[in-house]
């Protein structure tokens, strides 16, 4: 549960960014590291 | 280079179907026979298999949900530093913070070497390709 509570808002902020074309580096590693504590999360509820 | 299948790709399909006979079939069905008649295949299948299949199931998983979503910009197989900076973040997550915070699992430091051994060997299974190039340009 706390997994889909986490991955909902930074699946959200990642869509809403990427039409918008200004998604930096730092933003790009910043996103890609909450995405694997994200899965890291499912993966412990496994 | 030859273009990575995420969830299509031959080894996450066997490596997830393994690991469902084992979660599924083997550790509930097959726990007596097993414990009877495998003195060293039955420690295996119970606390470390799944872990050597984590790195391939997960992280195409992973790669493709960063493709969709913009973050990936391209379809070559995982690379060494992809799969690494996975393995350490999930194994710090798998062998500290779940057990020591949300107590969840167990803190086996054995765990991890099966992490990145599965890591490394997928990651071989996956650049294969690129070896086999290089391997030949540099026998040219």
């Amino acid at each position: 549960m706390n997994a889909v509570f986490f991955l909902a808002p930074v699946s959200v902020t990642i869509f809403w960014h990427k039409p918008a074309g200004r998604i930096s580096c730092f933003m790009i590693l910043l996103f890609k590291a909450v995405l694997a504590i994200s899965a890291g999360f499912v993966l412990l509820a496994l | 280079m030859k273009r990575f299948g995420y969830l299509q790709d031959p080894l996450f399909c066997v490596s997830l179907t393994a690991y469902a006979v084992n979660r599924l079939v083997i550790l509930p069905h097959l726990h007596g026979f097993l414990h009877a008649h495998g003195e060293w295949l039955w420690p295996f299948l119970h606390s470390h298999f799944d872990d050597l299949l984590m790195m391939p199931v997960a992280l195409p998983v992973v790669l493709w949900l960063q493709r969709l979503g913009g973050l990936r910009n391209h379809d070559r197989p995982p690379g060494w530093r992809e799969m690494s900076a996975h393995c350490a973040v999930w194994s710090v997550m798998a062998k500290i913070i779940g057990p020591f915070w949300l107590h969840i699992g167990t803190a086996d430091p054995w765990d991890i070497l099966y992490f990145a051994a599965g890591g490394i060997a997928a990651c071989f299974w996956w650049n294969r390709h690129a070896f086999t190039v290089s391997r030949v340009r540099h026998e040219l």
